[in-house]
C-alpha cells in the first residue's frame, strides 16, 4: 500500500509511552517489614546502631521510595504506617535523653544523635518524595516535645558524623522541620519555657539563634530553617514582640547579602512569613519590603534562576498583602452549586432550569468602592509582567500564578488592563507582513514570553477573571499558540507554548458555560484534535487530548465530541507513528475535522523540520487519500507541487514525498473503483498528471547535486518509485525528456556515495522494470559498472544493486551475462583499491535475488554450471574475511552470502522438493556444507554475525523436507521451541560446544570456537574458552571406554592439528589457534593426552608439533610467534614419561625456544627468555621431589642467566650467550 | 512543567476528587445527577454523551462523570490525566432477575480494572420508590458484595426521584475519599 513502508507506523520506534506506570504502592508489604527491622533498633532502652546489612535495607527502603517521585500520592494512604512507628520511637530517645532537668553529657548526647541519624535520613526522603508540607503533618507535636527536640537540633548542629562520615544535615533538616510544627502549639511560650527565671536566654532567642546560621546554609537546611523561623514568628504571642525586628534585620542582610546562598534563605524566609504571616501584623512592613521585591533587577540575582524565582514570589506576597482577602466579585462564576444545597430543594417542586451562565457580574461592582489599590501595587505586576517573559519556566509559572492571585483582588478595571498587558505581551514583536497568510508575522515573538503569557491566560481563566466578552480577543491568540512552532536551523522551539495552551483550554472547559464558550467551539476542537493527534511531542498530543476530552465532557458541544474521545486517548496518541497514521486517519472520517487534519498535515507536518516527521505526514496523506480523493489530488496535490522544486530542503524533500504516496494512494483507489489502464480525467491529466511529470524533467540541477541533495535525490527516487508503481501514462507527448531525465537521474542516484540514495535508486529501478521495462543499453552499462575494473566503486556498488531488482520480464534476455558479471564482482580482489566489500556485498545481495526472482524455476532459468558457479561464489563469500579501517567489513559480505544461501538452498524445497543426504546428492552436499558454515559462523567473535548465523541455522536445521542424519542430531541440540539470544556469549557456546560432537560438522565449529577463544572481548573469551576447556576436559582418552563415545580426545586432537594445514599461514585463525592450544596446555590436556593416550596420544601430539612449528616458522608477526614460543614452553613442560618419542620432542621444544633467544626482535628475545625461565624452575621443583635436588646447581646457572642478561642488546653480543643456554640445557 | 504537573497539583490544592458514575443503561445514573445538580429531572433520554459535572460538598470539589449507554466506556476512566478516587455504581431495583445478574458480572469486570485500584465504591440501590423494588439488603446480595475485598463499599437505597438517601449515599464516598486521599488540614 504505501511505499515508505520502512516507516510504517508499527515499525516506528516511538513507543514514548516507556515508563513503568503502577497505580498504586506495590511495594509496601516489603517495605513495611523492612521498617519494621529497622525500627526494631529504636524499641529498646538505648538506641541500636544500625548493622550493615541494616544500612542496606534503609538504602533499598529509599530506592523504593524513589520509584514513586513521579506519582507520590500514591504514597498518601501509607504514609502514616509509614512514619508513625519511626516517629514515635525517634520522640521517646529524644525525650529521653534531651528532656528533663537531669541531662546526659555532650558526648553520649553526640552519640545518639549519630544513631538516630539514619532514621531521620528515612523521613527526609520522604518529605523528598512526597514533599515536607505532606510529610509534617504526620509529626508530632506535643508541647513537651519542644525544648527536648530543639536541644537534639543543637546537638546535630554541633556534630558530624564519625569517620568524615560528612554532615548531619539531614537530621537538621527535618529537625527544624519538626520544630516548626512544634512551634504551632496554642500556648504560650513563655509558660513552656524552662528558662524563665534561671537567666538563660528565652526560648524564642534559643530556637532563632539555631535557625538564623541555617538560613545561608548551603544545603537544603535553609529551607525547614525559612519555615521554622516564620511559624516562630507569626505566633499570637511572638508576632508583635520579635516579628519586626527579624524583618529589619532580615531586610537588612538581603540588601547588602553578597552570598547567593543567604540572599535565597532570606528571601524564602521572607516569601513564607508573608504567605503565613497575619496581614494585619504584615500591613503596616509591606512599603519597606519592596526593595527586596526590586532586587530582581540585581544583576546577581538576574544570573539565578532561583533567586529571581523567590523576587517574583516574595511580590506576589506582598502585593497580596496590600489588598484585602476577598474574591473579585466582579468576577465571571459559573456556579458551582453545592451538592447539599440542591437536593435540600423540595423534590417535585417546579425546578427552576438554572442556566449555566449564572454569572454573578455586575453584582458585586458596588462592593468594591471606597477602596483605593495602593500605588505600589502597580509596581508588583509590573515586576510580575515582567517575570511571565522570563527565560526559565519556575519563574514565569511562579509569575503567572501571582498574576492569578493579585487580579482576583483588584477591582475589575485593574484586572482588566493587567488582562490587556498579559495580551500586548503576546503581540510584542509582532509585525505586519502582507505575505504571510494571516497579514501578521510571529516569527520573531520570544516563546518564553508567549509561554508566561498563556500560563497567565490559563490562570485567570480558571478563577473566572477573563470576563466572557474578552474571549472574542483571546481565543485566537490561543488558537496560534496551540500550533506555535519556530523552526531553528535543526530543531523548534514552542513545544512549552503548545503544552501551555492547552492548558488554557482545559481552564476554557471548566470556567465557562456551554452559552459563553458556543461560539468558539468549532475552532477550539479542530485546533485541539488536530494536535492531538499530529503533533511531534507526546505530552503535547497527550495534553490536547485532555483538553479536549474536558471540554467534551463540561461543554457537551463539542462536534462527534464522544467519538473523538475514544479515538485518541491518552494511550492511543502515546504512539506518534499510530497516533499521525491511525488516530487522525480516523478522525479525518469526520467532516468538521477533515480539513483540518488535511491542512495540518500537508501544510505543517509534509514540511516539518524533523524528517521523520515528513515521512510520517507523507504515508499519512496517502492513507487519507483513500477516503478523500477527490479533495487530496484537486487540492491538497496542487499545493503540493509547486513547492516541491522549492529552495528550502526541508519543504522539497517533504512535498516530493507526499506527491508520490498520494499518486499511488490515488491510482490504488481508483484500481478499487474498477478502472483500468487511465486512472486520471482530462482535467487531472493536465492538472496534475502532467505537472507531477513535469517536476522531475525541470528538477534544477542544484537539487540534485548541491547540498542536501541526498535527501533530495532519495524524496525523487521515492518519487519516481510510486509513479512507476502506478499506470502513469508510458508516454507524455509533450515532455519528451521525460524517460530520459528519469534514468538519468536513476543512474546518477545509483553512482552516489550515500547507501540511502542508492537504496532509494534501486527500488526506483524494480518499480520501473515493472512498469515501462529496462532498456538493454541500460541494463548492459550496469553489467560494464560492475566490473572489477571499474574505479569508481561506488558504481560498482549501486550497479550491483540495480542489477538485483530486475523483474523477471527484463533479467530473461540478460541471465547469463548478468550472472556471470556479479560473480566475478563477489570475488575478493588482492588490489587494496580494488576490494570494496560494499560493492561485494550488494553483488551477493543481487545474484541471490536474480536466482530467486525464477522461484522454483530457477533450474529451468539457470543452467547447472552456472548455478553451481554460484554456489562456490557464496561459499568463498563465507571466507571473506577482509578489513580496512572500519575493522572486519568482510563480515558485511558473508552476512549476505549467509541470506543468500538461505534463499537458494531454500528453493530447493519449494512445491514440496526435498534435500537428502543420499551419495552422489548434490543437493544433499551442498545443503551439509551450508550447516557446517552455519554452525562455524555462529560461534564467531562478531556478535552480529552469530545473530545472523544462529538466526538461519535455527530456521535451516528445521526446514520441512530436509532428510538428512547429520541435521537430526543438530535437531537435539537446537529444539524447535527454544530461541538462543546469539548476542549472548553466555548462552551461545555452553550450547554450541556440543555441536563439537557430531562429525559432520566438527572441523568447521572448531574454527568459530577457535577465533572466538582467541578474541578480544572479555565476556566472549571467558565463556569461549570455558565451554571449551569444560567439553575438551570431558572427553575420553581412547575409544575403550564405554559406552563407546562419539569423540576421543586424539581425535580432537587431530582435527585441531589438521587446523594448520587448512587454514595454514590464515593469521586470523592460527593465532588464536595457538593461543588455544596454550589454554588446552595450561588446562592438562595435552599432558593428558601423553601421558593416558598411549601410542596413538604420542602420534597426535608430535603432529600437533609439526604443525606448530611450520606456522610459526619463518614468521614476522612479533604476537604469532609468542605464541608459538608459548606453545613450545608448553611442550617443554610436558611431563617426562620416560618415552623415547616424547623425550626428542621435549628436547625440540627446547631447542626451539632457545632459538628465539636470539631472534631479530627484542620483543621476542624477552618472550622466549621469560617462558623459557618458567619452565626451568618448574624442573627445579620437579626435581627436588624426585631425584632430591640432585641436578639444582645447573638450572640455577641457567635461570641466572635468562634473568640477568639484557635481552636488548644486540643480537651479535647475545649469540654466544644463546650457545651457553643451549649447552646447559642439554646437560640437564 | 507541563499540564500534567499542573493538574496534578490542583487537584490536591482545591481539594477535587473525581467520582465515575457507572451502571447498566436506564438505571438512572443522570437522573441521580440532574437530581444532585438541581436540575429538572422531568425529561431525561437516554446519555449519548458523557457529562461533567461540578459540585461542591463538605469543602471538596466534585467532579462527577457519568458516562453513557457507551460501548467503550473505558477511555474515559483509563486518562491518566485525572485518577478516579470514587466509582458510584447505580442499579435499578426494580429491574428484571437477568439484568440484576448481568449487573453483577459488569461490576465484578469493571473492578478488575487496574487504574480503578483503590477507589471507593458507592452503589446505589435505586428507584425505591417503585413498588417492585427489592430492598437493599436483597440488591446486596443479588451483586455478591460480600465478595468485594478490593475496594472499600457501601451500599444505600435510594430515590433519585424522591431524592432520598442520595446525600447520605454522597456523603459517605466523600468522606471515604476524603479519608484516603486528602491530609485533615
Amino acid at each position: 500500500m504505501t511505499m515508505l513502508s520502512g516507516q510504517d507506523a508499527t515499525a516506528h520506534p516511538y513507543v514514548d509511552d516507556t515508563a513503568t506506570v503502577v497505580s498504586f504502592f506495590i511495594q509496601k508489604n516489603t517495605i513495611y517489614t523492612q521498617l519494621t527491622g529497622l525500627v526494631a533498633n529504636l524499641n529498646g532502652d538505648d538506641v541500636i546502631a544500625l548493622s550493615v546489612e541494616q544500612q542496606r535495607d534503609l538504602d533499598k527502603i529509599c530506592g523504593t521510595l524513589d520509584q514513586y517521585q513521579e506519582q507520590p500520592h500514591l504514597l498518601d494512604p501509607h504514609l502514616e504506617q509509614l512514619i508513625d512507628p519511626v516517629v514515635t520511637g525517634l520522640r521517646r530517645h529524644i525525650g529521653k535523653t534531651f528532656g528533663g532537668a537531669k541531662r546526659t553529657e555532650s558526648a553520649q548526647e553526640r552519640d545518639i544523635v549519630v544513631k538516630l541519624h539514619p532514621f531521620f535520613r528515612y523521613i527526609y526522603h520522604l518529605t523528598k518524595v512526597r514533599g515536607y508540607k505532606t510529610v509534617v503533618k504526620f509529626l508530632s507535636h506535643e508541647v513537651s516535645d519542644l525544648e527536648p527536640t530543639l536541644d537534639f537540633v543543637a546537638a546535630a548542629a554541633a556534630t558530624d558524623l564519625p569517620d568524615g562520615g560528612g554532615s548531619l544535615w539531614e537530621t537538621r533538616y527535618v529537625g527544624m522541620l519538626w520544630m516548626s510544627l512544634i512551634c504551632m502549639i496554642p500556648f504560650d511560650l513563655k509558660r513552656i519555657d524552662s528558662a524563665v527565671g534561671t537567666g538563660k536566654a528565652a526560648l524564642v532567642e534559643r530556637i532563632s539563634s539555631l535557625c538564623k546560621p541555617y538560613l545561608s546554609a548551603v544545603s537544603k537546611e535553609y529551607e525547614s530553617a525559612a519555615i521554622l523561623m516564620m511559624r516562630l514568628l507569626t505566633r499570637r504571642d511572638t508576632v508583635d514582640v520579635h516579628l519586626h525586628s527579624f524583618l529589619d534585620w532580615a531586610i537588612n542582610e538581603a540588601l547588602t547579602a553578597n552570598d547567593t546562598f543567604k540572599l535565597r534563605g532570606i528571601l524564602t524566609t521572607l516569601s513564607t512569613i508573608y504567605k503565613f504571616g497575619p496581614r494585619s501584623s504584615l500591613l503596616p512592613t509591606l512599603t519597606k519590603i519592596l526593595p527586596c521585591c526590586r532586587l530582581v533587577d540585581n544583576p546577581k540575582v538576574q544570573s539565578n534562576t532561583l533567586l529571581r524565582k523567590l523576587c517574583v514570589k516574595l511580590s506576589q506576597r506582598i502585593g497580596l498583602g496590600f489588598m484585602r482577602v476577598k474574591i473579585a466579585g466582579w468576577r465571571y462564576h459559573r456556579g458551582n452549586r453545592t451538592l447539599a444545597s440542591n437536593l435540600a430543594k423540595t423534590a417535585g417542586a417546579a425546578h427552576t432550569v438554572q442556566q449555566g451562565a449564572e454569572v454573578a457580574e455586575g453584582k458585586g461592582e458596588g462592593d468594591e468602592d471606597g477602596e483605593d489599590v495602593p500605588e505600589e501595587v502597580e509596581e508588583i505586576v509590573g515586576i510580575l509582567l515582567n517575570g511571565l517573559r522570563d527565560k526559565d519556566t519556575i519563574v514565569r509559572w511562579s509569575s503567572a500564578k501571582g498574576i492569578g492571585r493579585i487580579s482576583s483582588r483588584l477591582p475589575r478595571d485593574f484586572a482588566q488592563e493587567v488582562i490587556a498587558s498579559v495580551l500586548s505581551l503576546l503581540e510584542e514583536d509582532t509585525f505586519d507582513n502582507a505575505e504571510v497568510e494571516t497579514g501578521i508575522d510571529y516569527s520573531q515573538v520570544s516563546d518564553s514570553t508567549w509561554h508566561g503569557s498563556c500560563l497567565a491566560l490559563a490562570e485567570l481563566a480558571r478563577r473566572g477573571l477573563l470576563l466572557p466578552d474578552r474571549l472574542d480577543e483571546v481565543v485566537p491568540w490561543v488558537v496560534r499558540a496551540l500550533k506555535f512552532d519556530q523552526r531553528r536551523t535543526t530543531h523548534s522551539v514552542g513545544v512549552h507554548v503548545r503544552d501551555a495552551a492547552c492548558y488554557v483550554c482545559w481552564s476554557f472547559a471548566r470556567a465557562y458555560s456551554p452559552e459563553v464558550m458556543k461560539p468558539f467551539v468549532e475552532v477550539l476542537a479542530r485546533s485541539l484534535v488536530v494536535i492531538s493527534c499530529l503533533d511531534r511531542e507526546v505530552n503535547v498530543r497527550r495534553a490536547a487530548s485532555a483538553a479536549f476530552q474536558e471540554n467534551v465532557g463540561r461543554q457537551g458541544v463539542f462536534p462527534h465530541g464522544i467519538e473523538i474521545v475514544t479515538l485518541a486517548d491518552y494511550f492511543a496518541v502515546g504512539n506518534r507513528g499510530s497516533s499521525f497514521g491511525e488516530v487522525a486517519v480516523e478522525i479525518a472520517r469526520f467532516e468538521d475535522y477533515r480539513q483540518p487534519i488535511f491542512d495540518h498535515v500537508a501544510g505543517v507536518c509534509a514540511v516539518h523540520w524533523d524528517r521523520n516527521i515528513r515521512e510520517l505526514a507523507a504515508t499519512t496523506l496517502g492513507r487519507l487519500t483513500v477516503g478523500e480523493c477527490g479533495y487530496m489530488v484537486g487540492t491538497v496535490l496542487k499545493k503540493l507541487i509547486p513547492q516541491c522544486s522549492s529552495d528550502d530542503l526541508v519543504i522539497r524533500h517533504g512535498c516530493l514525498l507526499a506527491v508520490g504516496e498520494i499518486c499511488l494512494a490515488w491510482a490504488d483507489v481508483k484500481k478499487k473503483e474498477g478502472s483500468i489502464g487511465d486512472f486520471w480525467t482530462n482535467e487531472e491529466y493536465s492538472d496534475v498528471i502532467l505537472p507531477i511529470s513535469k517536476i522531475l524533467t525541470t528538477l534544477p540541477s542544484t537539487h540534485l547535486d548541491g547540498f542536501g541533495s541526498d535527501q533530495t535525490r532519495v524524496a525523487v527516487c521515492h518519487l519516481i518509485t510510486c509513479i512507476a508503481s502506478t499506470p502513469w501514462p508510458t508516454s507524455i507527448p509533450t515532455l519528451p525528456t521525460f524517460f530520459p531525465t528519469i534514468w538519468n537521474i536513476v543512474n546518477t542516484s545509483l553512482e552516489r556515495r550515500e547507501e540511502v540514495v542508492q537504496e532509494g535508486a534501486s527500488l526506483a529501478v524494480a518499480a520501473l522494470s515493472g512498469w515501462c521495462g529496462v532498456e538493454e543499453r541500460i541494463v548492459k552499462g550496469w553489467v560494464e559498472g560492475i566490473k572489477v575494473g571499474n574505479w569508481n566503486r561506488f558504481e560498482r556498488r549501486g550497479c550491483a544493486l540495480a542489477l538485483g531488482k530486475l523483474r523477471v520480464g527484463v533479467l530473461k534476455g540478460f541471465v547469463g551475462e548478468v550472472l556471470e558479471g556479479l560473480c566475478r564482482a563477489c570475488v575478493v580482489q588482492e588490489d587494496k583499491l580494488k576490494n570494496d566489500a560494499e560493492a561485494r556485498r550488494n553483488a551477493v545481495h543481487a545474484l541471490t535475488d536474480v536466482v530467486c526472482a525464477f522461484g522454483s524455476e530457477y533450474k529451468q532459468v539457470v543452467p547447472a554450471p552456472q548455478l553451481s558457479g554460484v554456489l562456490t561464489v557464496l561459499f568463498a563469500g563465507l571466507e571473506d574475511y577482509s578489513t580496512d579501517s572500519r575493522g572486519d567489513v568482510g563480515s558485511w559480505v558473508r552476512e549476505a552470502c549467509l541470506e543468500g544461501l538461505e534463499r537458494i538452498v531454500g528453493l530447493e524445497l519449494l512445491g514440496g522438493g526435498r534435500i537428502s543426504d543420499g551419495a552422489d546428492n548434490l543437493e544433499g552436499d551442498t545443503f551439509r556444507k551450508f550447516v557446517a558454515h552455519l554452525c562455524r559462523q555462529s560461534v564467531e567473535k562478531i556478535d552480529r554475525m552469530r545473530e545472523c548465523a544462529g538466526g538461519i541455522l535455527e530456521r535451516v536445521v528445521w526446514w520441512e523436507g530436509v532428510e538428512d542424519g547429520a541435521v537430526e542430531e543438530l535437531r537435539c541440540i537446537l529444539p524447535h521451541d527454544t530461541h538462543i539470544n546469539w548476542n549472548n556469549p553466555a548462552e551461545v557456546f555452553p550450547k554450541m560446544v556440543k555441536v563439537l560432537e557430531l562429525d559432520a560438522y566438527r572441523k568447521e565449529v572448531l574454527v568459530g570456537l577457535v577465533v572466538s577463544v582467541g578474541g578480544l572481548t572479555e565476556s566472549l573469551v571467558r565463556h569461549a574458552s570455558s565451554s571449551l576447556i569444560d567439553f575438551v576436559s570431558a572427553l575420553p582418552e581412547s575409544l575403550s571406554t564405554s559406552p563407546a563415545p562419539s569423540l576421543t580426545l586424539p581425535t580432537f586432537f587431530d582435527d585441531l592439528a589438521d587446523i594448520f594445514t587448512t587454514r595454514s599461514k590464515q593469521d586470523r585463525v592460527t593465532v588464536p589457534l595457538l593461543e588455544v592450544l596454550n589454554v588446552l596446555i595450561g588446562s592438562g590436556s595435552l599432558g593428558k593426552l601423553v601421558s593416558d593416550g598411549g601410542e596413538e596420544g604420542v602420534r597426535v601430539v608430535k603432529g600437533l608439533y609439526e604443525g606448530v612449528k611450520s606456522e610459526v616458522a619463518r614468521s614476522k608477526d612479533v604476537k604469532k610467534v609468542v605464541a608459538g614460543i608459548q606453545v613450545f614452553c608448553g611442550y617443554a613442560s610436558l611431563p617426562k614419561v620416560g618415552d623415547g618419542d616424547v623425550e626428542a620432542l621435549r628436547k625440540r621444544a627446547i631447542k626451539q625456544v632457545v632459538f628465539y633467544l636470539a631472534h631479530p626482535y627484542p620483543k621476542v628475545r624477552r618472550a622466549a627468555a621469560e617462558n623459557l625461565y618458567v619452565v626451568v624452575t618448574t624442573w627445579d621443583v620437579d626435581m627436588d621431589v624426585d631425584e632430591g635436588g640432585g641436578e639444582g646447581l645447573d638450572t640455577m646457572e641457567v635461570e641466572e642467566i635468562l634473568l640477568a642478561t639484557d635481552w636488548d642488546l644486540p643480537v651479535a653480543e647475545l649469540k654466544p650467550v644463546r650457545e651457553t643456554v643451549g649447552t646447559l640445557l642439554e646437560a640437564v | 512543567m507541563g499540564l500534567l504537573t499542573v493538574l496534578k497539583k490542583i487537584k490536591a490544592k482545591e481539594k477535587e476528587m473525581r467520582l465515575l458514575m457507572l451502571g447498566l443503561d436506564n438505571a438512572g445514573k443522570t437522573t441521580i445527577l440532574k437530581r444532585i445538580n438541581g436540575e429538572d429531572i422531568s425529561s431525561i433520554s437516554p446519555t449519548l454523551g458523557f457529562n461533567i459535572k461540578t459540585l461542591d460538598h463538605n469543602g471538596f470539589k466534585l467532579n462527577i462523570w457519568d458516562v453513557g449507554g457507551q460501548k467503550s466506556i473505558r477511555s474515559y476512566w483509563r486518562n491518566y490525566f485525572e485518577q478516579t478516587d470514587g466509582l458510584v455504581w447505580v442499579v435499578d431495583s426494580a429491574d428484571r432477575p437477568d439484568r440484576l445478574e448481568d449487573c453483577r458480572r459488569e461490576l465484578a469486570e469493571l473492578l478488575k480494572e487496574e487504574r480503578l485500584a483503590g477507589a471507593s465504591l458507592l452503589i446505589f440501590a435505586n428507584k425505591q420508590d417503585l413498588p417492585s423494588a427489592l430492598t437493599r439488603a436483597q440488591i446486596a446480595e443479588l451483586l455478591d458484595l460480600q465478595s468485594i475485598k478490593t475496594h472499600h463499599w457501601h451500599i444505600e437505597a435510594c430515590s433519585a426521584v424522591t431524592g432520598d438517601n442520595l446525600l447520605k449515599g454522597m456523603d459517605w464516598i466523600v468522606d471515604d475519599i476524603a479519608a484516603r486521599i486528602f491530609m485533615l488540614e
